[in-house]
């Protein structure tokens, strides 16, 4: 492992910004009504449990990556050999591109439900990946200053969410803790697919300046996401009816529907238009990851690869028709989000310590 | 090259790729009225806008039959299109038409994302096309000028928070049901007559003013307009600034229910048609006003309980207050329900002058 240029490296309080915005997509936009699902009125705290069990998976992504300045591509290498090493690693990568297609396809359906129904699918795809090409050119720096806008730039909608307060109903919150064990725990794995992203960690951490001292900034990302989406839980809640929450398929979206303001009467087309910023840095993020994967693994040069990686997301996402298939990308990431985070990094946590015991007695 | 190259891409990619709508051409349509039609059809008419800079505001009426709200405006061949819903404001049904249900052309406007979750829908004694084609020279046009009265009703007034969203809240939520406010056209105006009831989306009963004012104040926290009381000794006093802090008390919901209403008012004496107003004479105001107000409440929930409906939301109250909470055996002992109001009246400035 080459130790890195230091001006190829970023501060370490960015890694807040980049695991924040890689975690929060186009999810939020309608995450509440598949938790109330199971959950009803309960579902804020599911938000907040499965926080805290994101905050533990940060904990053990440090202890896997703290010798040393590796990334995961190197650690599976290292534990498993080159070939075995190269299955996970291609595994990895084709994980970090559905990431990319799922996220994209959506927003652009969301953007095609609300505000452009003629709109192509490839027209805004191009345009995305074509802006793609050009932050990844500009390497890890550039897609981390992105991330850092992305986050900073849409802020300001948290704002937005008085405006449903007025026709809220805040005792459907109670009883609290009406729901049975079983019920939090359906929840809590419908909620794992909100808050994936943070295993980008375990690419960037090599990029990162005096990286063990940034993990108080990891966990601050996580924390953001938990009290944005815990924010956004409580008002749906409050917003809806049980019934008529089910109902609705972007309930962040019609929510904004009662935003008033003197110079446009529908808020979601500024609220869609700005979040373009949130799900920009998630495509960058993603497909950074992945191109890493191939500069490492297939030793193609990234600039290259990453053609390569946006002929394949395009042609993805532009079979991707309906809502339905768009909804089978979501529960198919769903599902192996699950897998990643419940099986996989526990699993190379325990592999990382075992295997440092056994070196460290040869 | 490169440059040029990548030039030539981006003038490719910055054309308009969907249909324009350009806001002095497109026709804005403010309020739709539903009526019966023929053999099971709904006549649907519309008053279009159109705002052109040099002239002045343009408002037309037309009238279509269809079995679906959409299939109308494929009938409104006479008017130009598209027609845009973003500033829709008020959709009016007829009396028939609401006791029929009315959820299916609500879900046509919930299901749009052009449409607004702020509109107001109401009903009207007698016929909506009519009050619709009825212009009544309302300079901003009909459309626009219900909005307003209704909106200053609920701000200013003593008319409960109602639109498109709260009627689908009430709709799909278990132990609630909407209100909405009904009008009527007279010679030269229209309106407000009260407050429709319904049994989830068709319409059972009616409140008048005097009943649509406490109902509001029992409903939840709200502040009222204006009010004016009867005394038992023939005198009125007027009351401003009504501020209702509503308190719903359920106790053993799964079991044997019975319901508390504590409603603290707090109101100032504006008016008084009797000599002088001294302490005495406020606080004979005030106990006239809780007897009112309670008395009239009772009678208002067991009127709903023989109905069936419940638009205070007490079932809703009930679940919020019990753990493991059954709908179905609420559902069966709400009709038996025991209820009791307390009602505390303070009285607060009375003028400044005594």
């Amino acid at each position: 492992m080459e130790q890195k240029r230091n001006d190829l490296l970023i501060s370490p309080f960015l890694i807040m910004f980049i695991i924040h915005s890689n975690q929060v997509g186009v999810g939020i936009l309608g995450f509440p009504r598949y938790i109330a699902a199971y959950t009803g009125n309960d579902a804020w705290i599911v938000v907040i449990i499965t926080g805290i069990i994101f905050q533990v998976f940060i904990w053990m992504m440090y202890r896997v990556l703290s010798d040393g300045s590796f990334d995961i591509i190197d650690l599976h290498n290292k534990w498993f050999g080159k070939w075995i090493g190269s299955v996970f690693n291609l595994a990895l990568m084709m994980y970090l591109l559905l990431g990319t297609i799922v996220i994209l396809r959506t927003f652009i359906e969301v953007i095609q439900a609300w505000m452009f129904p003629e709109l192509a699918t490839w027209i805004p795809v191009a345009m995305y990946l074509l802006l793609t090409y050009y932050v990844l050119a500009g390497g890890f720096r550039t897609v981390a200053g992105i991330c850092f806008f992305g986050v900073l730039i849409p802020m300001w909608l948290v704002f937005t969410a008085t405006a449903p307060i007025k026709f809220s109903t805040f005792s459907n919150l109670l009883p609290i803790m009406d729901h049975s064990l079983k019920e939090i725990a359906l929840g809590t794995r419908q909620m794992t697919l909100s808050f994936v992203g943070i295993d980008i960690l375990l690419l960037a951490y090599p990029f990162l300046k005096n990286p063990k001292s940034s993990r108080i900034w990891a966990h601050m990302g996580v924390l953001l996401t938990t009290l944005i989406y815990t924010m956004v839980m409580v008002v749906s809640l409050a917003f809806y009816s049980e019934g008529q929450l089910q109902q609705s398929i972007w309930s962040t979206l019609i929510a904004w529907k009662v935003v008033e303001l003197p110079f446009v009467e529908r808020f979601e087309y500024i609220g869609i238009t700005f979040w373009c910023f949130v799900v920009f840095p998630n495509i960058c993020l993603t497909m950074w990851g992945a191109s890493r994967v191939g500069k490492k693994v297939l030793h193609i040069k990234q600039k290259y690869f990453i053609f390569i990686l946006i002929t394949f997301v395009f042609i993805a996402c532009v079979m991707v028709v309906n809502r339905d298939q768009v909804d089978y990308l979501n529960t198919l990431t769903s599902i192996i989000g699950t897998y990643v985070y419940y099986f996989y990094i526990p699993f190379i946590f325990l592999y990382s310590t075992i295997w440092r015991k056994v070196t460290r007695r040869i | 090259m490169k440059y040029v190259c990548s030039l030539l891409l981006f003038c490719f990619l910055l054309t308009g790729c969907v249909a324009e709508e350009i806001i002095d051409e497109v026709p804005i349509l403010f309020i739709v009225g539903y009526d019966q039609g023929e053999n099971g059809k709904v006549k649907g008419t519309i008053s279009l806008q159109t705002f052109d800079p040099n002239q002045e505001v343009e408002t037309r009426a037309f009238e279509a039959e269809a079995y679906t709200s959409k299939g109308l405006r494929n009938q409104l061949s006479g008017l130009p299109k598209p027609i845009s819903i973003g500033k829709m404001a008020v959709l009016l049904f007829s009396e028939d038409m609401a006791e029929e249900g009315i959820i299916d052309i609500l879900d046509s406007f919930l299901r749009d994302p052009a449409a607004g979750r702020l509109i107001y829908v109401g009903v009207v004694e007698g016929s909506a096309s009519e009050l619709i084609k009825n212009e009544f020279q309302y300079l901003q046009g009909i459309g626009p000028f219900l909005q307003n009265l209704i909106k200053q009703s609920v701000e200013y007034g003593n008319m409960p928070e109602n639109n498109i969203h709260l009627f689908d809240y009430k709709y799909y939520g278990d132990g609630m049901d909407p209100v909405t406010p009904i009008l009527r056209m007279e010679e030269t105006e229209v309106k407000i007559k009260g407050l429709a009831l319904y049994d989830d989306d068709k319409m059972v009963g009616k409140l008048n003013l005097d009943e649509m004012f406490i109902f509001a104040l029992i409903n939840k926290s709200f502040s009222a307009g204006l009010y004016e009381l009867e005394l038992p000794d023939g005198e009125y006093a007027n009351l401003q600034k009504i501020k209702s802090k509503v308190k719903y008390k359920v106790e053993n919901g799964n079991t044997d229910p019975s319901l508390n209403i504590s409603v603290k008012l707090n109101g100032n004496i504006v008016e008084y048609t009797g000599e002088k107003l001294t302490k005495e004479k406020k606080t004979e105001i005030g106990q006239t006003f809780e007897k009112k107000v309670e008395a009239q409440g009772l009678d208002m929930i067991a009127h709903f309980q023989t109905l069936g409906i419940d638009p205070f939301s007490i079932g809703d109250h009930a679940r919020s207050q019990t753990r493991n909470f059954d709908f179905k055996k609420w559902d069966e002992r709400y009709p038996d329900l025991p209820v009791t109001i307390d009602v505390k009246v303070n009285i607060g400035e009375s003028g400044i002058i005594d």
